[in-house]
């Protein structure tokens, strides 16, 4: 007996997942006792399941090592951190005293944009023959000018690599280069890698806020807000704010 | 006025309210919150590597995370902290594959609860491959699949979540998702022996 129909693949995903009544149980066993197919279709649908757990536990896990990345690396990066938010909120302050103006879509910009972690060479002993690690290692200083040709370099040799081009979209809108940049997220998002797929919305609808594509920017947004994730939550909240 | 106990209860209890309806944020902020402690502690006691410790506990904080939303773990006897503890103790003596001695204590708050390696979440070949075609199958497939199978919210709910018109919509389009793979699946291990 094999997945032959709705109603038999709805009673092996209600027999797994432990949905099953007593009685419905006892007469599901007994079935499974006398057709081994329908034995192999749960055991194959149980493997199913726990992959599919297996997966989004690691991407769990992947989101909470991707933390510690965001957070400053040393005492030093601390205090300019603080230094920096010191004078963004002084600079802050004299904005909003000279202009007396509400927040506007650059301060959107501003407040949202921060560079993707870099998760294509981390900075790590084990990497360091990575032929990306030059280049990310320009990318984590911020020398974003230096990460750009590095990656124009790297993309000429290998132009179907679709991290090369999605960080080299995250460096344009870095320098500025927000027209150039919704270039390289868009044929990202074309590729439909679902790693990269999220990300890319979601710096594509910062590049179109930069240049000024208000409309653009929230329709973009508005693609991946009603999904789980921390970029989805940012870009609900983005789209609400955008004037 | 609140004793500490008490107002760690709340939080404790607020923090898996929110974890339970999905909300990322929480679970990394729980994980920020003791990682450097818990890091520390293992050290201590297990002599173990830094990268070790922080690897393990990162294991525990995906189990607590599957032990809230699963419902096993509901209402707290213990802070979160010694939850968290327990089952980051238990992975570190899994991954040093050291026999799991554990005190009464522990063990009587570790029972039905999940604690183990995230490797560990899969134990054969087939259940790995289906890993690695998650990571292909696109939307809105991953979607709806994380939301019913890892943040175990209704059908109801994902519906709402993701604008679908009702939850049959969503059970008709998770089925999909679950045949297309279970089809890549066949097609990767036919005729091997399961």
């Amino acid at each position: 007996m094999e997945f032959s129909g709705e109603s038999k693949r709805n009673q092996i995903d209600r027999y797994v997942s432990g949905q099953m009544d007593e009685h419905e149980l006892t007469a599901f066993e007994q079935r499974m006792r006398e057709h081994a197919g329908l034995a192999e279709s749960v055991h194959m649908h149980r493997d199913i399941l726990e992959g599919i757990e297996f997966h989004f536990a690691q991407e769990l896990k992947q989101t909470l090592i991707q933390s510690d990345q965001q957070k400053p690396k040393s005492r030093r990066t601390l205090y300019l951190a603080i230094a920096a938010s010191v004078l963004l909120v002084i600079g802050a302050g004299l904005a909003y005293y000279f202009m007396a103006m509400p927040q506007n879509n650059s301060d959107l910009f501003t407040a949202y944009f921060e560079p993707y972690p870099n998760i294509l060479a981390p900075i790590t002993r084990s990497a360091s023959d990575s032929p990306y690690a030059d280049v990310m290692q320009a990318y984590e200083a911020g020398q974003y000018q230096a990460a750009i040709t590095g990656f124009d370099e790297l993309l000429s040799k290998e132009p179907g690599n679709h991290q090369l081009l999605f960080y080299r979209g995250v460096s344009l809108l870095a320098a500025g280069q927000a027209e150039k940049a919704t270039s390289d997220f868009q044929t990202v998002i074309d590729a439909s890698d679902p790693k990269l797929s999220t990300p890319a919305y979601w710096y594509l609808g910062l590049s179109q806020l930069k240049i000024g594509n208000t409309d653009q920017a929230k329709a973009t947004f508005q693609k991946i807000a009603p999904a789980q994730g921390r970029l989805n939550d940012q870009a609900k909240e983005v789209f609400q704010k955008i004037k | 006025m609140l004793s500490n106990v008490e107002q760690t209860y709340l939080e404790d209890q607020q923090l898996i309210e929110s974890i339970r309806k999905g909300d990322e944020k929480s679970v990394v902020q729980l994980y920020q919150l003791h990682k450097e402690g818990f890091v520390h502690w293992a050290q201590v006691h297990y002599q173990v590597e830094e990268d070790v410790a922080l690897d393990a506990f990162q294991d525990a904080v995906v189990c607590l995370y599957k032990n809230i939303v699963t419902g096993k773990l509901e209402s707290l006897t213990s802070s979160l902290k010694t939850y968290l503890y327990a089952i980051g103790k238990n992975i570190v003596r899994k991954k040093l594959q050291q026999p799991v001695m554990m005190d009464n204590d522990d063990l009587w708050m570790l029972e039905n609860l999940r604690a183990e390696p995230v490797d560990a979440f899969a134990s054969n070949d087939r259940q790995r491959f289906v890993a690695r075609l998650m990571t292909t199958i696109g939307e809105p497939c991953q979607t709806i699949l994380r939301l019913f199978y890892f943040n175990n919210f209704s059908m109801e709910s994902i519906a709402q979540t993701m604008n679908y018109k009702n939850e049959n919509v969503v059970k008709t389009q998770k089925l999909r998702c679950l045949t297309t793979l279970k089809d890549m699946v066949r097609g990767k291990f036919s005729g091997e022996d399961f």
